[in-house]
């Protein structure tokens, strides 16, 4: 396929990889933070990290918005659910998330009438076909799939629905890079820019991170070939002593975004005084909440949502894997009492999450190579 | 047809957390939507308000129904 095979080219891979080996300077480490979840997935499944140098780490940072919702969020979603007029619809990767009394499914089989759309146009339809009903859509994710809230949002307006209400979840990136940017104990190099959330907010939106931060951002594609040559182009920038923004993915991202999309964003939404990301904390302005003007939509206010503030256990190391100080094997929960199956910390709760994708494809490596059992896996060796 | 039923699409990739986005080509203009496919020759109807001017024949990319780009998009430069 067309932008797809080419990026997977071994030889390609290899060539790049072959680049990035003569260009690193071996006295010295990089730190480079991939944001999105793709990224991270890609990193574990193509097996990225064994074709770099060891003095090359590679950070794997907030992207995955499963990951950092709060289990508390989950827990006031379900409250909604309960109210046997309600149809709460949301995303298949949703329906197993778990807050503190079970997730979606688990709510679902108890009674609830939960049910999974592909997007939130299909929610808008629930509640066309069904008016006595009450339809609650689970809105989550970043400015690549808020345009399709901020949508169906006019869409509902324009069509005068009245039983359509939106739970939103939606949360920023780069407030999140702010966060990570401004902790005392930070030790990014650089960052790979997430690919198809800037084909929204465009390259232009990390200026902060090259002029108030010094650090080099490449927007990056999600194939190995993409991945590695973003590692190339901040190797470059680090060695000639630049901060520059720049754009790998061209074939998919615009420099400007699209400025119809991030304005339907800013009709239908703005932005929280703070929302709670797990591992991270509260960071100011890195949530949205719908305006006064679709009030009429917002669940929030609709079912008058209580907060319900859900610690995680103290031992996740969630927090620290994401800003580099730990790798996730290193936290003491991984593969024991903390996994896909039953996450206890943020990052081993979806597929992209550090810890799971860790988990799952080191898991794979150490299985094939030398046929472990799933005890041994439990702590896999993963170091290059 | 061969249509992606809603809700059917739970899979062991989180499509949320992986800002996946799927390439499609325009078969027909629907009004704000258009008519396209895949490349597994899924047929689906997506929303296109945020691209003007598209065309029959456009790759376009598409996340949760809505197309948020055109591929290939304008080259991007350096800052």
């Amino acid at each position: 396929m067309k932008f797809v095979d080419e990026f997977r080219e071994s030889s390609i891979v290899r060539k790049v990889a072959d680049e990035i080996r003569a260009c690193v300077d071996p006295s010295r480490r990089y730190s480079i933070m991939e944001v999105c979840g793709g990224h991270t997935h890609a990193i574990f499944r193509f097996g990225l990290a064994d074709l770099l140098p060891p003095n090359i780490d590679l950070i794997h940072g907030p992207g995955c918005p499963v990951c950092v919702l709060p289990m508390g969020r989950i827990d006031e979603g379900l409250e909604i659910a309960n109210d046997p007029n309600v149809i709460l619809a949301a995303y298949g990767d949703m329906m197993r998330v778990p807050g503190s009394r079970g997730s979606p499914l688990e709510s679902k089989a108890r009674g609830a009438d939960v049910r999974m759309v592909y997007s939130p146009l299909d929610a808008l339809r629930l509640a066309e076909s069904n008016p006595e009903r009450r339809v609650v859509f689970f809105a989550i994710g970043f400015e690549t799939t808020t345009p399709a809230t901020a949508l169906t949002l006019l869409r509902a307006r324009e069509r005068g629905i009245s039983n359509f209400f939106v739970f939103s979840n939606h949360i920023l990136v780069n407030p999140a890079i702010r966060a990570l940017l401004e902790m005392p104990d930070m030790r990014i190099d650089a960052f790979i820019g997430p690919g198809h959330v800037t084909t929204v907010i465009g390259c232009e939106s990390y200026r902060f991170i090259a002029r108030d931060h010094h650090r080099p951002l490449v927007v990056a594609g999600f194939e190995p070939v993409d991945v590695l040559q973003s590692i190339l182009m901040i190797l470059r920038q680090l060695h000639e002593g630049r901060a520059e923004i720049e754009n790998q993915y061209t074939r998919a991202v615009p420099w400007e975004g699209n400025p119809a999309a991030r304005g339907a964003i800013d009709l239908v939404f703005e932005p929280r005084e703070s929302f709670e990301w797990r591992g991270l904390g509260a960071i100011p302005a890195s949530g949205l909440q719908l305006r006064d003007e679709f009030g009429a939509f917002d669940a929030e206010r609709h079912f008058g949502v209580t907060r319900r503030a859900v610690a995680d256990p103290a031992e996740a190391r969630c927090g620290d894997v994401l800003k580099g100080a730990l790798k996730p094997h290193e936290c003491p929960l991984f593969g024991k009492g903390c996994t896909p199956e039953r996450p206890i910390g943020a990052l081993m709760v979806s597929s992209e999450g550090a810890c799971a994708a860790q988990y799952n494809y080191a898991h794979l490596k150490t299985t094939l190579t030398v046929g472990a059992s799933d005890r041994d896996v439990a702590t896999p060796s993963v170091d290059r | 047809m061969k249509a992606r039923a809603n809700g059917a699409h739970a899979t062991a990739e989180c499509e949320l957390c992986r800002d996946a986005v799927t390439r499609v080509v325009v078969l027909e203009l629907l009004g704000d939507d258009a008519h396209v496919v895949d490349a597994d020759g899924h047929e689906s109807v997506v929303a296109i308000d945020f691209l003007p001017g598209v065309r029959v024949g456009e790759a376009l990319l598409v996340r949760l129904g809505v197309a948020l780009a055109r591929e290939p998009a304008k080259q991007g430069e350096r800052s």
